[in-house]
């Protein structure tokens, strides 16, 4: 005791020199604690006449667990910080009810990211007297507590746990039983129980290390109720040593850069003679809970002086992007100036709601992870921040790859509606078969974590392959892949030639492709690619004095004839065949008729609705033919001729190929050929040009012939 | 100065003073080096106060110092292992001038944990080892202090500029979601995340380099090289989330190569393509600026958009306004062709009502295509195109505002020009219909028989005076009639006459027929005609109120008269209407109900059935409900028909009424193909009561549903009034515009 009064002495004795030679400073400071203690308050709103203990604050500093003896026995409690006013408290049942009646529970910790409780009970399943246990929060609650196990528990008493912000250091106090260092003391604390301040580390295998007692300064008589701050450098802990102002005081200490712990600084702003103990502070850093004279929790305003490091919170909910339910991921935080991994942690499996408490001063690459899902990265910028701040990153992972298909044909970038089939490589049968629209789109959901072939298969195309791993990191899940499919074609030789003596002719040739939008155009005898299983109209004409020819062929694959249009069986319709378009196997021969003097060119494809002489659409291209040679050839002549078959009266049918003769004409006239190089007859059913015996034959005697009268 | 120092250490020997009793030193000693290593120096610090010529302090701090320094990693605990190495050196200089061998020898207890117990289990420690540790470590730490800040510096360096490159790259590609549109989308701000990323990525390198070379001269104990990949897979490749310079092989991306490839990509391929666009323009504009001049058909060529640019564009962007603009000025260009052949026919000498009547057919189609078009500039005007193409859009269009001005203009040029033609089409429809009858009976043995069609929608209208209910008429003038009159027994009967063009009877044939095998006297009626190669296809049915039997009668006519074909035909449903065509030489007939005249209400399920020309049944379909068909017109495919319903079960299954009640009448139109197929069937929409009486074919693609606008009626005939409806739909029942 003497002891301590020399020591009070000197300690006065020192501060009043301190104020004589700086009396602003002392001054200052003395009023900043003064100020501090005077925002010292009880947290009405939980506490009761019972006794309240050992409130623990979750990073964001609105949630609120603690222990309390208010039902008659001592239970866990929870409150909200709900628009500034903290929440009755609700008891934790799932935990509480675990026991028996006569169990304690008590000292919770709660886990930074509000998902993990911490605490100790006296269940009877435990290794000793008082074990460390923890629960977890589900969407229904908290899980039934479970037994952090050896070797942290023990056969002695273990309790009053603080879980690091990591996760990864788990600080706890055990009954010491050594003799205290100071005889003062030991009179004062004769029958009551000491307790010393341990730590445990866990392993990389996710156990937890062999807990170590905290050296001295820390541990030096009775210490207890560690909490260990959000920047895992600072503990906060109560002390009965000598110094202090009264049963216990609370004590800050903080471990430096190269891993020594320094002194421990009396939290004067707090400290009373009465027993001060259990703090708790939400990452933010400025406000303080504790326990004052053990029955009733107060909060008070830390002064700037003692805040610990500044730290952010980041904090959301990980949830799966397609379904919206909370997914538990893996959360790796590394350090980004060297890579180092300096934290990992998972988050709540249930609701995926996570926090991340991160001290300011560096910068850190945040990844999440989890097997079979998309992978986000997340960057903070935290090395000049120097003050609290509360960051929301809802993450959404995905467990599908959109697959966007876009197949369209290369040649001409019109879109494909082919056939897709999807399989895993190695597999044997295919996960998915399916046909994509005719917009050439289609979206394929491939579940990650596997490696893909795709194949596309369309006829008349070469078939298109390509593979997809998603196997590995992927962060964006849509893939847009364009399939340029690639038209089969077959070299087709193009030979214009004249009729009369099988000589080449200088000429245009235009080919139509009747299946899509292609149009080719040549300059006479050429080989061209055409494309499989589509038809063409292959036109030929010559400014030499020859009449146009056309023909329509559909192109079958190499090693076969190419087919005419007579050779396919719905194309009666159009007509004869071309008399002097002659195929062969890969090439088209069209003979060109010299444009003399009564040559009969016989026009393709001029159709007149039936018993009428209304011309059908169809057979416009052809009479455009027509109205070209006319104009390229300025001095021709012709007789308009039109022919029918044998049904009906001669008489009758020869009216109707004279009005079926003049329909032509009048083309002619309203496409601007002069009515003076050309004359119309109706040559009825006198001229058939094969017998009228059959259908087939009649088609082919309704026919609309060109004579040239003169060149 | 000294106020505080004496402050400090009144504090200091007050506080240990008066609250340890201090166990001797070198009984401590062992226990202090058994603590953790943070509590060590706290703990030989406070023996300093009493004794601080204590050289085994100095030394054993030291040593503590010494051991972080060596278990702490250079990368990874820096400022830890450099703190400590400091430490370790200061307190190893200070050991370095006071350990001495007396000291050693005299405080053997003080440096025990170097030692070994001798026999008698006395500790022994030798100087030389303690001395050796000393003289080891200071070059050690020295040499580590003057290297370290260089390696990890340049460490930390390339790794935080790879980690700056790859965050710039990942937040690029989150922009920009295909190669195509960041290719189309680069501009001066994504140029200058490029040169950030190219430049972080730089950096990296070089920085690597220089931890390369320091750690060549200062071995750590790590020794990385960087495996460098090429991004090939866009979206996949370069994209990795957990980057770690703490391997042997550091995995990174080239980041720069591809900067490189893509900004090359992009000037090569993206700028041509943009003058090809402007150059592609004014051409097209050109094109429709001058396209009245052109229409000399000497010159006319259709306007078609340059492959070459269209295609390459496509590549880049299937989502382009400016491909929906190029193509709505191909179509209008074509459109406007069209109209420019529609107008030079209404001026021509040549007067061709079909062929007017078709290019109004083909310009109201191409209307509404270039319409169709124009709503795709309408789609695609969003700020996506504007970012894509800001230069062209902006010089052409004006913006995205300039655009919806050009659509909206061009919207109203297009819904006049349809009401136009429409109008044309539809009053040249009625006038190809209108039966201008000059001659208007003939007469056939003192019998008078009307030329022009009266529809009767009872017996009692009928007399012993012939009416005409048919009338085929041939281009020729001659027409094939066919009607009804009274007998003297007061039976139905029906007669079908040729007529020539000068009003003549040409021949004359009567039919009065029987039921059951000639037990039972019946009516007769001609149900329908049509004109087949060489004469008519003529359908009687034959029946007798209150008699359930009925027949129906398809008889071949040829021109002279004569019957060619006389069969009674399995179906007994009141024949609606008889369609040749002479594609595949069938007829198609449909047949509703028991009903000899059009009442929808009257109506049972709708059989439609094809015959070749000599009778036979090819095929038949049902539509099962209350529906009529009134017309039919011939397809390439097959039929159209047209009718009107209360309601109907679809071929889909569905059952369709017409309004809430069974008295709503309501219209379709149906197509069957050449095999039988109901190829589609839809109602006709309409706000207001709406039902058609006749079908009129200008082409495959004009087909025109006439109707009223106006209350159900039975065997209507066709409106011309105010309330005419007018549809104008294609071959697959497709509604290309409307006149109401």
């Amino acid at each position: 005791m003497k002891r301590l009064i020399i020591f009070q002495m000197v300690l006065l004795f020192s501060l009043g020199l301190m104020s004589q030679t700086s009396p602003p400073v002392m001054q200052t400071l003395s009023d900043t604690i003064n100020y501090y203690r005077s925002t010292s308050k009880p947290v009405d709103a939980v506490n009761t006449e019972k006794i309240d203990y050992a409130p623990s604050i979750s990073a964001d500093g609105k949630t609120m667990i603690f222990e309390s003896n208010k039902s008659g026995q001592y239970w866990l409690y929870e409150s909200q910080l709900v628009e500034g006013v903290w929440s009755d408290p609700t008891s934790l049942t799932d935990i509480n009810s675990y026991g028996d009646a006569t169990d304690l529970i008590g000292g919770p910790s709660l886990s930074f990211d509000n998902n993990t409780l911490f605490f100790f009970a006296s269940f009877r399943e435990g290794l000793g007297r008082e074990d460390i246990y923890y629960s977890t929060r589900t969407d229904e609650g908290w899980t039934s507590p479970k037994n952090i196990g050896g070797p942290i528990n023990t056969t002695g008493y273990e309790g009053f746990p603080s879980i690091s912000a990591d996760g990864r250091e788990l600080y706890f106090v055990r009954q010491t039983y050594n003799p205290l260092s100071n005889d003062e003391i030991a009179d004062m604390w004769e029958n009551k129980a000491c307790y010393s301040i341990f730590k445990s580390v866990k392993q990389s295998d996710g156990s937890w290390g062999e807990p170590i007692m905290l050296p001295y300064p820390i541990n030096q008589d009775c210490e207890k109720a560690p909490r260990i701050m959000a920047d895992n450098k600072t503990l906060i802990f109560a002390s009965n040593r000598l110094g202090g102002l009264g049963d216990y005081d609370l004590y800050q200490i903080q471990l430096d850069e190269i891993g020594d712990w320094g002194k421990p600084k009396p939290l004067e702003f707090i400290n009373t003679a009465n027993s001060d103990q259990f703090t708790s502070i939400s990452a933010q850093g400025d406000l303080l809970y504790y326990v004052y004279d053990s029955k009733d929790i107060y909060s008070v305003e830390i002064p700037p002086h003692l805040q610990q490091f500044k730290n952010n919170v980041i904090q959301g909910a990980i949830r799966d992007g397609d379904t919206g339910q909370g997914i538990e991921a893996e959360i790796i935080v590394s350090d980004a100036f060297t890579s180092r991994e300096v934290m990992k942690m998972t988050n709540n499996a249930n609701n995926g709601n996570y926090t991340l408490v991160l001290p300011v001063g560096n910068n850190y690459n945040v990844e999440i992870k989890k097997a079979g899902y998309t992978s986000r990265s997340y960057f903070y910028d935290l090395k000049d921040k120097d003050e609290y701040d509360e960051l929301v990153q809802n993450i959404e992972l995905f467990s599908f790859a959109k697959l966007f298909l876009n197949v369209y044909d290369i040649d001409i970038f019109e879109p494909i509606a082919a056939n897709i089939k999807v399989k895993e490589a190695g597999a044997a049968g295919f996960i998915m078969d399916i046909e994509n629209e005719t917009d050439g789109k289609i979206t394929l959901d491939l579940p990650l974590g596997k490696k893909y072939e795709v194949y596309i298969d369309k006829e008349n195309f070469e078939s298109e392959f390509f593979s997809l791993d998603v196997t590995g990191l992927v962060v964006y899940r849509d893939f847009n892949h364009d399939v340029e499919m690639v038209p089969i074609k077959r070299e087709v030789s193009i030979n214009i030639a004249d009729l009369s003596n099988n000589s080449r002719v200088r000429s245009k040739v235009r080919i139509r492709n009747r299946n899509r939008d292609e149009v080719i155009e040549l300059e006479g005898n050429e080989t061209v690619a055409l494309r499989v299983g589509d038809r063409y109209e292959i036109e030929a004409t010559s400014d030499q004095g020859y009449a146009f020819n056309s023909a329509v062929i559909e192109v079958t694959p190499e090693g076969e004839d190419i087919l005419t249009a007579a050779s396919v069986e719905d194309l009666d319709a159009f007509g004869q065949p071309g008399a002097t378009g002659i195929v062969t196997r890969g090439d088209i021969k069209l003979a060109l008729q010299p444009l003399t003097e009564g040559t009969d060119l016989t026009l393709r494809d001029i159709l007149f609705e039936s018993n009428s002489d209304n011309l059908d659409a169809i057979s416009y291209t052809e009479l455009e033919r027509v109205i070209t040679l006319m104009i390229e050839n300025p001095s021709l002549r012709v007789e308009v001729g039109a022919h029918t078959d044998d049904i009906g009266s001669s008489e009758y049918n020869q009216l109707l190929s004279q009005r079926r003769a003049q329909k032509v004409a009048n083309f002619m006239v309203e496409s601007k050929i002069s009515d003076d190089r050309f004359v119309v007859t109706g040559l009825g059913e006198s001229q058939p040009a094969f017998p009228n015996d059959t259908d087939e034959n009649r088609a082919k005697n309704r026919r609309v012939v060109l004579t040239i009268l003169g060149i | 100065m000294k106020k505080y120092t004496l402050l400090s250490l009144l504090i200091i020997s007050a506080f240990f003073g008066f609250s340890q009793k201090l166990q001797k030193y070198e009984d401590a000693l062992p226990r202090i080096l058994s603590l953790p290593s943070s509590g060590i120096p706290a703990s030989l610090e406070i023996y300093l106060i009493d004794d601080p010529e204590n050289a085994s302090i100095y030394f054993q701090l030291g040593v503590v110092y010494y051991a972080r320094f060596k278990d702490s990693n250079i990368l990874t605990d820096y400022p830890y292992k450099f703190g400590n190495a400091r430490k370790a050196l200061e307190n190893m200089l200070v050991a370095k001038r006071v350990v001495d061998e007396k000291d050693v020898k005299k405080n053997q207890e003080h440096y025990s944990n170097f030692g070994k117990y001798d026999s008698k289990g006395r500790i022994q420690v030798g100087y030389d080892t303690l001395n050796s540790l000393i003289n080891a470590s200071i070059p050690e730490l020295q040499q580590f202090l003057a290297n370290a800040p260089s390696v990890y510096e340049s460490f930390t360096a390339s790794f935080t500029h790879y980690n700056a490159s790859h965050k710039l790259y990942t937040e690029l590609l989150g922009e920009y979601t295909t190669i195509n549109n960041l290719y189309l989308l680069y501009d001066d701000e994504m140029e200058q995340s490029f040169q950030s990323i190219t430049e972080e990525y730089e950096k990296s390198l070089v920085a690597f380099e220089n931890y390369r070379a320091a750690i060549d001269t200062f071995p750590i104990g790590y020794d990385q090289e960087m495996i460098i990949s090429d991004l090939e897979v866009y979206r996949l490749d370069g994209m990795s989330a957990e980057i770690n310079f703490l391997i042997p092989k550091i995995l990174i991306w080239n980041y720069a190569d591809w900067i490189t490839e893509t900004r090359d990509y992009i000037q090569k391929n993206i700028a041509s393509m943009r003058t090809a666009l402007t150059e592609e323009e004014t051409r097209i504009n050109k094109r429709l600026d001058q396209i009245e001049s052109d229409f000399i058909r000497e010159s006319f060529k259709p306007l078609k958009i340059t492959k070459e640019t269209l295609f390459t564009l496509r590549k880049f962007d299937l989502q382009s306004v400016i491909e929906s603009l190029f193509l709505f000025k191909e179509a209008k260009h074509d459109m406007i062709h069209t109209e420019l052949q529609s107008k030079d026919l209404e001026t021509s000498e040549v007067e061709d009502a079909t062929r007017q009547l078709f290019l109004y057919g083909e310009l109201i189609n191409k209307i509404k295509d270039t319409d169709t078009l124009l709503l795709n500039v309408r789609t695609r005007n969003n700020a996506d195109n504007l970012l894509k193409y800001p230069q062209f859009l902006e010089q052409s269009y004006q913006g995205r505002q300039g655009i919806s001005r050009f659509v909206r203009a061009e919207s109203d040029e297009l819904l006049l020009k349809q009401d136009e033609y429409v109008g044309k089409l539809a009053s040249g429809v009625y006038q190809a219909l209108e039966d201008n009858v000059i001659i208007t009976e003939a007469t056939y043995q003192k019998q008078k028989l009307p030329l022009s069609i009266t529809k009767i929608n009872g017996s009692d209208t009928v007399t012993f005076e012939a009416l005409t209910t048919h009338k085929l008429k041939n281009f020729d003038g001659s027409l094939f009639i066919g009607g009804v009159k009274k007998n003297t027994a007061g039976q139905l009967v029906s007669y079908v006459s040729g007529i020539t063009p000068e009003g003549k009877v040409g021949w004359y044939n009567e039919y009065n027929l029987t039921l059951d095998s000639g037990q039972v006297q019946a009516n007769t009626r001609v149900a329908g005609m049509t004109a087949v190669p060489g004469g008519s296809a003529v359908i009687l049915n034959i029946s007798q109120p209150d008699y359930p039997e009925t027949v129906n009668k398809l008889l071949l006519i040829d021109e002279g008269g004569q019957e060619q074909l006389n069969i009674d035909l399995a179906l007994s449903d009141y024949p609606q209407t008889i369609t040749f065509n002479d594609r595949n030489n069938g007829l198609l007939l449909t047949f509703s109900g028991r009903n000899f005249y059009s009442d929808v209400f009257e109506s049972g399920e709708l059989t439609i059935a094809k015959y070749n020309i000599l009778g036979d049944e090819i095929w038949q379909q049902k539509v099962a409900g209350r529906i009529e068909a009134v017309d039919v017109v011939t397809t390439t495919d097959g039929f159209v028909i047209a009718g009107n319903y209360s309601q109907y079960r679809s071929p889909k299954g569905l059952m369709m009424r017409a309004g809430r009640d069974d008295n709503s009448v309501g219209a379709y139109i149906l197509s069957v193909s050449n095999g039988g197929e109901i190829t589609a069937m839809r109602q006709i929409d309409a706000d207001q009561p709406l039902f058609v009486s006749k079908l009129y074919k200008v082409s495959e693609e004009c087909i025109n549903v006439l109707g009223s606008q106006a209350p159900y009626m039975t065997n209507a005939v066709t409106d011309r009034s105010e309330t005419a409806a007018f549809i104008m739909i294609t071959r697959d029942l497709e509604e290309i515009a409307r006149r109401m």
